[in-house]
């Protein structure tokens, strides 16, 4: 959900953190409600890698989220998953060929593949120029089975091909073509190689048999069931997610020991803070702020031990690289060396003939503005341009490069710093943070630490629906919910006594206001205000509750129709209870789920007998701790009986509206309570229900 | 201009003794010239009621004047719930033309609790201003307006304190003020609670008031258990403790038990200082007036010319 | 601010029968304030007239909206066209904005849809309370800022009468005595003797009893 402060998108947390700007906040309110297809459709809409992104994805929407103020942040990268795993994929349309121009990628990474996406669906011609024999760049080359299944990413690549981007496999630039011959075909060319030699240390010993580098040893253990030898005791160089990567990769390879050191303390660490806890739980040792000194070999030239040298240092006051070692030593007993301290683009001294430039290190010599190397209508992205980074990052970097290429194409000016401008929210105030209702993050069900370093079988085991539905409801929905129409509210202060979170405010100058990015949603302001000037931003709520007219009439062609008004979270959003609904159900009930049945109001009651309905029910469900909203029950059961009032009033039965609460039995045995409406109902219309019962 | 038979008998320091009719809710004078016979002779004067309870009945000025023919002394009330100032000092002139000398002011209980609760309360003044109102009458020959009465007139001015009222710590203030309102004698509401009484009568010892009106004690002959238990739980201002209820639940004749308690009470009442006289209020059991005045060891009665 | 609460459903019902075509018009100030007749009491009430008329077996055109404020000329002039539309008016507004739809449409039959009761304040989301009569001569500076005229039943100014008990009025348990709060607050500000002084009997004519009242600001006027 997006809102336009004039032209800047102001964005929620999680998706103003997300380099491509996912909206996750509207995907995990799907899944919230069971719509497990149309989160599926809205990551897909944004996301050319949703299997990849569902698995791995360094979630910085995660490290945003504001609910990580009062409890943790949701979790969100594993919801995605969850989304690709049990909704369906929407049809891929084929791209329409609008422009004649052609572009050529050339790299089939992250950044690659999602400029050439971006670009097709521009309608412009795009070729994919891959040296390996599969798509997919450091993710399929390097990244452990363990850690991304491969079909995740083959299903991502085959629904980028059956977009209309062409990918060839096989060819390399500088070996099998030239950069002038690419010209002749292509109006413009993408860079997108990536960053896939691995880089050495020149300790002493650093030549010797048995020293070997991350990402080949990566690509081994991967494609060609590398194992080490037995008594293997292996030394991992590093502390990034790569070194995590290799160490349990090593560990899977059959090592007898796996130890790892590196310049950064544990929690200078820049590998991610969950890669480095299954690590360690996987039995690798780790020895944080020790550096290596040099590598100690037998007179055959074998590696017999590892010297390391204690760390006090790593970055100066200017934060600059600058490690500054203590006097003590240590040597580690070890007889495989894998350095895993960095990466480096290829050599790409073959670029300098064709006017691409170089800097004096052998990078790309890039304009971050422009995105174009010295060459015109030459660009470059990802990793080769932008240093080691997550997937995402990289895909970020290929979306903007497409904006570029279509600018330059078009013959208009492009700058990458007006690209992507957005605002987003402060952070939640105290006063907010200490009045939403504490529930704990559901952990991600992995296999247990002791067996599964035996195989390469995918660690996680992922949410299954009830932990999926439960973990999405702790969605805040930020800056979707309440704000004041001005013109008509009356300032009569109504929604502040009844708001739980202290949204509305009289702030120090005694103006009232409706602090719209401190909204929980919960919607019972909307409820209450007796002026109608309140109005929630994203429409979902008011779109559950339009629903009923159409349902309604539905059921009135099957006899005496009720409607019954129910959540649409927990266990009304499982499988089993839509299923119900949709096939079930008696077919003179109308059910209508709501985002909170105290958004009920009364005139939607009113409203439901004007249109022919013969009873109301208000089912919420009494799992009081698993509702993340306050005082549900208490209004709903306010309001209906208000309406009740207003009924017998008009000589209308009080057993024609109830407001129930249902266990969890209840809602997933729904048919007897279903069935129970019913007979209440034909029971009034048959005479009884009215005051004398 | 002569006392009336209340003020004479207040003036010779005698313990006094008030009583009380409730007119009908018809216009039948012999009901009235019945009760009065019951009371004459044994009480000091009677009281007449306004509406009590905001219940339509003979108006008091009228039943007035049944008792004036009659030879007894009578108190008539006037509230200010039903009437405004001009009815009231109208009224009050009519009743001194009738041969009414003594005047209780109240301010009337809402009509809400009546037989006409759609009626509009007055209340134009409150019982202070009612008060004074009459003093300046009859003291300064003057309206409320200002303007002059044509001929003085000579009034006896009453008024009602509520010692079972709150709040409590007020009430003797109250009284103080409706003294210097200008009241000439007191009565209260009925006793029951004589402990509270008690407490009541020493801040009103406290502040000197006693030596500044006369104050007649209320109290009521309980008739059965029912009357018992619609006063403690549907009259407002009035307590009555459990122990009376028991009592009264208790005994096997309850009428004599009702009497005897209240012969008791009346006699206790005697004893305390800056008690002036009863108000014996036997609303519907007028008849058992004369037993317990006498069982008091009240009778005779002071004659005066 | 002005109170108000919507008349029994079967009586507003009963007065548009003889009607077709009916606008029910909500306010936008005190009523919807005190939730008797704003937006969404407006809205409520046309479905329940609706719902009514269907199930009589007598559909009608029933139409709600809502006026900034009911007793402004100008602001009833902005709903001209709606309210022209239809046979009857059911106006929520308290009874001045009534009046002032009859003064400024005297050809449309404008209903009253609530019973306007009194001037007070929420004493709890929910809860009203009456605590001003407009007697027209403010004595609140005597009473230490409680009303004598509006919470007293008697309007009594040398109160507490004999009916008061427990600090409520001999009216209903649910009442405060008017006087007794007066008291206690004196009590608490040391100045009980305040209340030594007979007060003179209130003069009325500054009331509705002096005749229908007007205020006039010569300096503004056009």
């Amino acid at each position: 959900m997006n809102n336009n402060k004039g032209t800047v998108p102001q964005y929620p947390p999680c998706q103003a953190g997300c380099p491509i700007h996912q909206d996750a906040q509207e995907y995990v309110r799907q899944i919230s409600i069971g719509n497990y297809d149309k989160a599926l459709e809205i990551i897909s809409e944004v996301n050319p890698m949703p299997s990849v992104c569902g698995t791995i994805c360094a979630h910085p929407c995660e490290t945003e989220c504001r609910r990580k103020d009062v409890d943790e942040a949701v979790s969100i990268r594993a919801l995605k998953r969850f989304a690709v795993e049990n909704g369906s994929w929407p049809t891929v349309n084929k791209a329409q060929a609008t422009r004649t121009e052609k572009v050529a990628v050339v790299g089939g990474g992250p950044a690659g593949l999602t400029v050439a996406k971006d670009l097709v669906q521009k309608g412009f011609a795009v070729t994919v120029f891959e040296r390996s024999s599969e798509a997919g760049g450091a993710i399929t080359n390097f990244i452990p089975h363990y850690r991304l299944p491969m079909d995740s990413m083959r299903n991502d690549v085959s629904r980028i091909a059956e977009l209309g981007v062409e990918i060839r496999t096989g060819v390399e630039l500088g070996k099998d073509f030239t950069i002038d011959e690419l010209s002749n075909d292509y109006q413009a060319i993408v860079l997108a190689m990536g960053l896939p030699t691995s880089k050495g240390i020149p300790i002493p010993g650093s030549d010797a048999k048995g020293v070997m580098l991350a990402l080949p040893f990566l690509n081994e253990a991967k494609y060609n069931n590398f194992m080490f030898e037995p008594g293997s005791h292996v030394f991992v160089v590093g502390g990034g997610n790569v070194a995590m990567d290799v160490a349990r990769a090593a560990v899977r390879c059959g090592a007898e020991s796996v130890q790892l050191a590196c310049l950064e303390c544990r929690t200078e660490m820049p590998a991610f803070e969950w890669e480095i806890e299954e690590a360690l739980e996987e039995g690798v040792i780790m020895f944080p702020a020790w550096g290596p000194k040099q590598i100690i070999t037998a007179d055959d030239g074998t590696i017999t031990g590892m010297e390391v040298q204690e760390v006090l240092s790593v970055f100066d006051e200017h934060k600059r690289f600058n490690p500054k070692m203590g006097d003590k030593k240590n040597i580690i007993e070890a007889n495989v060396v894998i350095f895993a301290i960095g990466q480096g683009n290829d050599n790409l001294s073959y670029l300098t003939d064709f006017g691409i430039e170089l800097t004096d290190r052998g990078i790309l010599n890039y304009n971050p503005r422009t995105m174009q190397t010295t060459r015109p209508g030459v660009f470059a992205c990802g990793e080769l341009v932008f240093g080691p980074g997550s997937a995402v990052k990289a895909m970020s970097t290929g979306r903007k490069t497409a904006l570029a290429v279509q600018s330059f194409l078009d013959n208009v000016p492009f700058d990458a710093n007006l690209a992507d401008q957005f605002t987003t929210f402060n952070d939640l105030s105290e006063s907010t943070v200490e009045k939403v209702k504490r529930i704990d993050r559901i952990h991600v069900p992995v296999l247990p630490a002791q067996t599964r370093a035996q195989h390469n079988d995918h660690v996680e085991i992922g949410y299954d629906e009830r932990m999926a539905l439960c973990e999405s409801r702790r969605c805040m929905d930020c800056a979707a919910g309440a704000e004041c129409i001005d013109d008509i509210c009356a300032v009569c202060l109504t929604c502040l006594r009844t708001c739980p979170y202290d949204v509305p405010h009289i702030d120090e100058n005694g103006v009232f206001t409706i602090r719209n990015e401190e909204c929980q949603a919960c919607g019972l302001c909307v409820g209450i205000c007796p002026a109608s000037a309140i109005r929630f931003r994203d429409h979902y709520a008011q779109h559950a509750l339009d629903q009923m007219e159409d349902a309604l009439k539905l059921a009135a062609q099957n006899g005496p129709a009720t409607v019954v008004f129910c959540c649409s979270y927990g266990a009304f959003a499982e499988r089993d209870f839509l299923n119900y609904i949709n096939n079930g159900r008696p077919t003179n009930l109308a059910i209508v789920r709501v985002p909170c049945v105290a958004k009920v109001e009364v005139a939607k009651i009113l409203e439901a007998f004007d249109l022919g309905a013969e009873g109301v029910f208000v089912a919420g469900c009494s799992e009081e701790e698993e509702c993340t909203y306050q005082n549900v029950s208490k209004w709903a059961s306010q309001r209906v009986g208000r309406a009740q009032e207003i009924l017998e009033q008009l000589g209308l039965e009080k057993d024609r509206v109830e407001h129930l609460t249902l266990s969890l039995d209840e809602v997933r045995n729904f048919a007897p309570v279903a069935e129970g409406f019913l007979t209440k109902i034909n029971h009034v219309l048959n005479g009884g229900g009215g005051e004398s019962e | 201009m002569t006392m009336s038979n209340l003020q004479k008998v207040l003036n010779s320091g005698a313990f006094v003794v008030t009583g009380e009719l409730g007119p009908p809710k018809s216009a039948e004078r012999e009901k009235i010239e019945h009760h009065g016979h019951l009371l004459g002779g044994v009480v000091d004067a009677v009281n007449l009621t306004d509406n009590q309870t905001a219940i339509v009945r003979t108006s008091s000025i009228a039943c007035g004047k049944i008792l004036v023919d009659m030879d007894i002394d009578p108190v008539i009330q006037i509230t200010c719930r039903d009437r405004n100032r001009i009815a009231i000092q109208s009224d009050v002139l009519g009743a001194v033309a009738l041969g009414i000398k003594n005047i209780l002011c109240l301010q009337g209980d809402h009509a809400n609790f009546g037989n006409e609760p759609a009626a509009k309360n007055v209340n134009d003044l409150d019982s202070m201003n009612l008060i004074r109102s009459l003093k300046n009458m009859r003291d300064e020959q003057v309206f409320i307006g200002g303007e002059k009465l044509e001929a003085p007139i000579d009034i006896f001015i009453g008024a009602v304190e509520n010692p079972f009222a709150d709040p409590f710590e007020y009430r003797a203030y109250r009284l103080a003020k409706k003294v210097e309102a200008g009241v000439d004698f007191i009565q209260t509401q009925a006793i029951f609670d004589m402990d509270r009484f008690e407490r009541w009568m020493a801040k009103v010892r406290e502040l000197g008031i006693h030596k500044k009106v006369p104050i007649l004690a209320g109290v009521i002959p309980i008739k059965s258990l029912g009357a018992a238990r619609y006063m403690k739980n549907n009259v407002s201002g009035m307590i009555v403790p459990d122990e009376i209820i028991d009592r009264i639940k208790a005994a096997e004749n309850k009428k004599e038990e009702g009497v005897k308690l209240c012969v008791e009470m009346i006699k206790h009442l005697k004893t305390i200082e800056g008690v002036a006289g009863v108000h014996l209020m036997a609303v519907a059991w007028e008849e058992i007036v004369p037993e317990i005045v006498e069982r008091a060891g009240l009778l005779p009665r002071p004659k005066f010319d | 601010m002005i109170v108000g609460e919507r008349k029994p459903l079967q009586e507003i019902i009963k007065a548009v029968e003889p009607f077709e075509k009916i606008l029910v018009l909500g306010c936008g100030e005190c009523v919807t304030v005190c939730m008797a007749g704003g937006d969404k009491e407006a809205k409520e009430t046309a479905l329940a007239i609706s719902v009514a008329r269907k199930r009589a077996g007598k559909p009608v055109e029933v139409k709600s909206h809502t006026i900034e404020r009911q007793c402004e000329f100008e602001y009833l002039e902005a709903g001209r066209k709606l309210i022209e539309d239809a046979d009857v008016i059911v106006s929520l507004a308290c009874g001045v904005g009534v009046q002032t739809m009859n003064m400024h449409y005297e050809d449309m039959r404008t209903l009253p849809g609530i019973n306007t009761t009194f001037m007070g304040m929420p004493f709890q989301q929910g809860v009203w309370v009456e605590n001003c009569l407009g007697c027209g001569n403010c004595v609140l500076e005597e009473t230490m800022g409680i009303c004598p005229i509006a919470r007293c039943s008697k309007s009594m100014l040398n109160g507490p009468c004999g009916g008061s008990q427990d600090g409520k009025c001999e009216v209903s348990k649910e009442t405060d005595c008017g006087w007794h709060l007066i008291v206690e607050r004196l009590m608490k500000f040391d100045k009980l003797s305040a209340l030594e002084e007979v007060k003179p009997p209130k003069d009325w004519s500054t009331s509705h009893s002096g005749g229908p009242r007007k205020m006039i600001r010569e300096d503004v006027k056009l």
